[in-house]
């Protein structure tokens, strides 16, 4: 086999007069298919890197990050370390000086949630409030709540509207039911999860370790309310709507490739304070407080009013009830007379 | 000599398509339609934690020329109508839309017009309005009281000194209690529940439909023909 011989200065010695004489000029065409060659081979290599030049290195590597130990097995001052790299990177990506808590659960509290479907209107500013409040990504927008608007007498909200908004609400004739997460007792998501970024908190929260996600998306797949959200991009949050009351399990600011939920703003309600999407509701249809306290608003609930408990075949006890009042038809609610 | 050119094909054209190849790739010169909607606006207005009308104070302040006055200092000048309201000089700007409760005197008290009438000649005052409220509307009236009407902010805890329940008129019109119909605030606007145009009329979720419906039009062409 005749092997390629470059800038070979005698060209018929090579094979002993048989083959033909190399023609002149061969030696420079090698060079230059070879430089080619290689140029093309750096520019596909610098191509298939160019990627990089999107990465935020602070972002991507910030502080511990890397090689910290999972949230549940940090001490204080591990998580105090954490907390302030992760106020530090805050204030650099955005100019503002948030502080990241870390409220625990109250003692004697499991939270539950209690939605009046009777009032419930349609209007979304609880969407809204919670977008807000949470610090999700504005665009692509990523809402927590979803309000699905159904006919009266029926109740399929796979084939309910939840993109109307181009006429006055409420239409005459349609009720609107709110979903967002259920907070369930028995949670599908928290199973599926391989890496354990997910679990039940013990006042009833179901958290995700923005950290530890490895965004493989199992939970939402699992979650029979789409009640979970993928950041599909980097969110984009304007700096002077950042709400800077984070905490590390809620609202802190998340990253590309991880996923999100409703935490019944627990940066809010571990601290006493009620839920965004609640003060935001005009009518009243929101309700939240501690199941374990007979005399609270939904415990009164439970006990008085005729509850619906949504997918309640799929066995995931939801911490989420909507709820009916007794009352004749609206003037607004045209046919339902 | 026969297979030269391609030889030069081969060690020429492929580096070159990879170079124009790279060349794209880095710098990108194709738009690609950015599936990423803009952010909608919302004002902030309408996400406040605030009561949704002001009510009236206890004992209900009127301002008339920069003057604290109080309702009697007019009233008792002038002869009431108690049998016709209508035909009123003063108060022109209140709308009555409460059902058959058209009559002034069924709330506002004939003698003391800053009290509330109750029944039987008891009256109340501007802070006690559930009272008021609850003389018609019982079961509403027992569910406030329970806190499974209306709405309850500050916190949740019960004996925390943020929370507040808000009373009848802080949410309600009385003169015209029925919350108006208004248009919502935006719907969705994310990647994943997709736009308008990602649902049939059937309702079915196709999130490719926007991109794909001239390939599915023209398959179907091709199908009824034959």
């Amino acid at each position: 086999m005749r092997l390629p011989v470059l800038n070979q200065g005698d060209s018929g010695g090579g094979c002993g007069g048989g083959c033909p004489p190399e023609p002149p000029g061969d030696s420079r065409r090698s060079f230059l298919r070879t430089t080619v060659s290689v140029g093309a081979g750096f520019a596909a290599l610098g191509a298939a890197l160019s990627p990089l030049r999107d990465l935020d290195v602070d972002k991507a590597f910030s502080g511990d990050s890397l090689l910290r130990d999972h949230y549940k097995e940090l001490s204080a001052e591990e998580k105090a370390r954490l907390f302030a790299d992760i106020e530090a990177q805050i204030d650099r990506s955005y100019g503002v000086k948030a502080s990241v808590g870390d409220p625990q659960p109250i003692p004697g509290v499991e939270f539950v949630y209690a939605l009046n479907l009777s009032r419930c209107d349609g209007n979304r500013a609880c969407v809204h409030a919670c977008v807000k409040e949470n610090n999700q990504s504005r665009s692509p927008e990523i809402q927590y709540i979803r309000v699905v608007e159904m006919p009266i007498g029926t109740f399929d909200p796979e084939h309910g509207d939840h993109y109307y908004g181009d006429e006055e609400t409420p239409k005459p004739g349609h009720f609107y039911m709110p979903m967002q997460c259920h907070q369930c007792a028995n949670p599908p998501c928290t199973k599926v999860c391989p890496v354990e970024a997910t679990w039940q908190e013990a006042d009833g929260i179901t958290v995700i370790d923005y950290d530890w996600c490895i965004g493989c998306r199992y939970c939402q797949a699992a979650c029979p309310y789409w009640a979970r959200r993928f950041n599909w991009t980097d969110p984009e949050i304007p700096a002077d709507e950042l709400n800077p009351d984070m905490a590390y399990l809620s609202n802190r600011p998340r990253s590309r490739g991880v996923m999100e939920k409703c935490t019944f703003c627990l940066q809010r309600t571990r601290k006493g304070r009620m839920p965004a999407c609640l003060e935001a509701c005009p009518t009243g249809a929101r309700k939240f407080g501690n199941i374990l306290d007979p005399s609270s608003e939904v415990s009164q609930i439970l006990r008085n009013k005729r509850i619906l408990v949504l997918k309640e075949e799929v066995g995931t006890r939801p911490r989420f009830f909507y709820y009916f009042d007794e009352r004749g038809p609206q003037p607004n609610e045209g046919g339902a007379a | 000599m026969s297979n030269r050119p391609f030889e030069v094909v081969i060690s020429w054209g492929i580096p070159l398509v990879l170079l124009a190849l790279a060349a794209v790739m880095f710098w990108s010169p194709i738009e690609l339609d950015d599936p990423i909607p803009a952010p909608v606006h919302v004002d902030r207005m309408s996400l406040g934690a605030h009561p949704v009308r002001v009510a009236m104070h206890d004992p209900a302040a009127i301002e008339v020329a920069s003057f604290d006055v109080n309702c009697n200092q007019c009233h008792a000048l002038f002869e009431h109508d108690s049998i016709n309201p209508p035909g009123l000089t003063r108060h022109n700007d209140i709308v009555m839309n409460h059902g058959e409760n058209s009559w002034c005197f069924s709330c506002h008290d004939i003698e003391q017009r800053q009290r509330l009438a109750l029944t039987a000649g008891e009256t109340v005052g501007y802070d006690e309005v559930p009272r008021l409220c609850g003389k018609c509307h019982g079961p509403t009236w027992r569910d406030w009281q329970r806190g499974t009407h209306g709405k309850t902010v500050g916190s949740w805890k019960t004996g925390d000194e943020r929370q507040r329940r808000l009373s009848c008129t802080e949410c309600h019109d009385p003169h015209s209690p029925a919350f108006a119909a208004g248009i919502p605030l935006p719907g969705p606007n994310t990647i994943r529940m997709g736009k308008h145009g990602a649902h049939g009329d059937d309702g079915v979720h196709r999130p490719l439909a926007q991109w794909m419906h001239h390939i599915i039009d023209d398959a179907h062409s091709d199908g009824t023909d034959h």
